[in-house]
C-alpha cells in the first residue's frame, strides 16, 4: 500500500535536500552488503535443532492429547473399550467399600436393636412378674370368693357346718400368703406361669378337698336336716301345771314302755299328749297323724330331755 | 507456486538472509550483534513460519521481529555495559565509526543517525517501503514516520555537508 503522494513528495524533498545520488549511492552501498555463508549455515542449523525441538514437543503434546482423548473416550464410555484405566481399582473398590459401610451400619443398628431388646424384656419381665404377681393376687382371692361363695351356699343349708367367716379369712389368708411367696421370688414370666398353675392347681385341690369336705357338711346336714324335721314334726315343752286337754273326757291315756301319755287328735289329726315324769310336767306337740309313730317319738324325745326316763 | 517458493524456514533463509542482516547490521553497526539478531530472528521464525501465508508476510515479519530484537538488544546493552553514559548518540556514532568502512560514506553517514531515523530511512529508500508500511511496522504513527524521515534527512544533510565541506 504505497502511498504514491507521500512517496514522490518525499523523493523531491530528499532530491532537493540530499540528493538522489546519495540515496543511490545508500543502496550501492548496503546492497554490498550480504549475509556471512557461515552465519547462514549456523543459523541453519540452529533453525533445524529448533525443527526438531518443536517436533519433540509436538509429539510429547500429541502423546498428551492422545492420552487426554482416550481417557476422556474411557470416561465417556466411548470407543476405546479395551483401555484398562490405571484407576479401575478404585472403581470396584468404591461400590466394595460403600457395600461394607451399609453392612456395618446395619450390624451396628442390629446390635443397638437387640441391647434395647433386652432391657426392654427385663423391664417387661419385672413388669411382668408384678401384673403376674396382682393377677395372682387377684386370681386367688377370686378362688377364694368364689368358693367362700359356694361354701356359704352349703353352710346356708348345712346347720352343721363350721363358721363359714372364719373359712373364708382362713382361705384368703392362705391366697395372700402364697400370692407374697411368689411376689417374693424374682422370677421369670415362665416361672410366673408355671408358679400361677401350680397355685390353680393347688386352689382346684383345695376346691376338690372343700368339695369333699362339703359333701360331709352335706351328709351332715342331711342328718341335722332330718333331725331337725323330727324336730319340727314333734316338739317338747316343760310346763308347771297340767295342759287343759289333761282334763277332756276326749283325751286318752296310752302306756308306752314305762310312761303314761295322755294324748288326743287335733282336727287335723296330729297328735299331741301329756306326760308327767317324776314331778316334771311337758307338753308334746307333733304334727304326726299315726299313734304309734307318735309315741314312739314322743318317747324318744322324752328320754333325749330327761336323759333317761327309767 | 514452485517447490522452491514454498513458505518454509529453510527457504525464508536462503530468500531474506541478505535483507535481515543489512537491516541488523544497520539497527546495531556491530557484527557481532547483527550475528546474533540475524540467528535469533530466523530460529524464531521457525516456530512462526506455519502462520505466515505469503512471502510478504514473511518478509514484513521478518522485518518487524529484526527490529524488535535490535532494540530489546540495545535495551540489554544498555543496562550491562553503558550505565554511565548518557550520551547514547556519542556510543552509536563511535561504534558506527568502528564498523563502517570508509568506502561507504552516505552508509557511514546513515549509521551516524539515531536508531530511530535510521530504521525509517533505511526501509525506505532501500527497502523502498511506504510510510503507511513503515508505520505498520514499526507501530507507529504515520505522521510520525514523516517526522521521523524530516529530521532524518535533515540531519543527513548536515552530516554529508560536513563530510563534503570536510573532503
Amino acid at each position: 500500500m504505497w502511498n504514491k503522494r507521500d512517496r514522490d513528495r518525499l523523493s523531491q524533498s530528499t532530491e532537493k535536500d540530499v540528493g538522489i545520488d546519495m540515496m543511490d549511492q545508500y543502496k550501492k552501498e548496503t546492497s554490498q552488503i550480504h549475509a556471512p555463508a557461515d552465519l547462514v549455515q549456523r543459523t541453519k542449523l540452529a533453525m533445524q535443532q529448533e525443527e526438531q525441538r518443536l517436533r519433540e514437543s509436538a509429539s510429547k503434546a500429541d502423546r498428551q492429547d492422545n492420552a487426554v482423548v482416550m481417557q476422556r473416550e474411557t470416561v465417556a464410555g466411548g470407543a476405546k473399550r479395551n483401555f484398562k484405566s490405571p484407576h479401575r481399582i478404585y472403581k470396584w473398590t468404591l461400590p466394595l467399600s460403600a457395600a461394607a459401610a451399609i453392612l456395618i451400619l446395619v450390624s451396628v443398628s442390629t446390635v443397638m436393636r437387640s441391647s434395647k431388646a433386652d432391657y426392654s424384656a427385663s423391664d417387661m419381665a419385672a413388669d411382668s412378674g408384678y401384673e403376674n404377681e396382682m393377677d395372682m393376687q387377684f386370681s386367688e382371692a377370686a378362688i377364694a370368693e368364689d368358693a367362700i361363695e359356694e361354701n356359704e351356699m352349703l353352710i346356708d343349708e348345712s346347720p352343721a357346718k363350721p363358721d363359714r367367716k372364719d373359712a373364708k379369712e382362713d382361705y384368703a389368708d392362705y391366697a395372700m400368703e402364697e400370692s407374697a411367696d411368689t411376689a417374693a421370688e424374682d422370677m421369670e414370666p415362665t416361672e410366673a406361669a408355671e408358679s400361677r398353675a401350680d397355685v390353680e392347681s393347688e386352689a382346684s385341690m383345695k376346691d376338690m378337698e372343700e368339695s369333699t369336705s362339703t359333701n360331709g357338711i352335706a351328709d351332715r346336714a342331711d342328718t341335722a336336716e332330718e333331725e331337725a324335721k323330727a324336730k319340727a314334726e314333734i316338739e317338747i315343752t316343760k310346763v308347771d301345771e297340767e295342759p287343759a286337754f289333761y282334763d277332756d273326757p276326749d283325751t286318752e291315756s296310752y302306756l308306752y314302755e314305762n310312761l303314761l301319755f295322755w294324748a288326743d287328735q287335733d282336727e287335723n289329726g296330729e297328735w299331741f299328749a301329756y306326760v308327767g315324769v317324776r314331778g316334771d310336767k311337758y307338753v308334746i306337740v307333733s304334727t304326726i297323724k299315726d299313734q304309734e309313730e307318735f309315741l314312739e317319738k314322743a318317747y324318744e324325745l322324752v328320754s333325749e330331755t330327761r336323759g333317761s326316763v327309767k | 507456486m514452485t517447490k522452491e517458493e514454498q513458505i518454509t524456514a529453510e527457504n525464508a533463509i536462503d530468500r531474506y538472509a541478505d535483507m535481515v542482516y543489512r537491516l541488523a547490521l544497520s539497527q546495531m553497526k556491530n557484527k557481532a550483534d547483527a550475528d546474533d539478531i540475524f540467528q535469533e530472528v530466523f530460529v524464531r521464525l521457525v516456530s512462526h513460519i506455519q502462520d505466515l501465508e505469503s512471502w510478504e508476510h514473511v518478509k514484513a515479519w521478518l522485518i518487524r521481529v529484526t527490529i524488535n530484537c535490535a532494540r530489546k538488544h540495545f535495551d540489554q546493552y544498555w543496562n550491562k555495559n553503558v550505565d554511565y553514559i548518557e550520551d547514547t548518540e556519542r556510543l552509536e556514532d563511535e561504534a558506527a565509526e568502528f564498523e563502517v568502512p570508509e568506502e561507504h560514506p552516505v552508509r557511514a553517514a546513515v549509521s551516524r543517525l539515531p536508531a530511530k531515523y535510521r530504521t525509517v530511512v533505511h526501509l525506505y529508500y532501500f527497502e523502498e517501503l511506504s510510510v503507511t508500511e513503515i508505520a505498520q511496522l514499526t507501530g507507529q504513527k504515520e505522521s510520525t514516520v514523516k517526522s521521523q524521515m524530516h529530521r532524518a534527512r535533515e540531519m543527513l544533510k548536515g552530516l554529508l555537508s560536513e563530510e563534503t565541506g570536510d573532503s
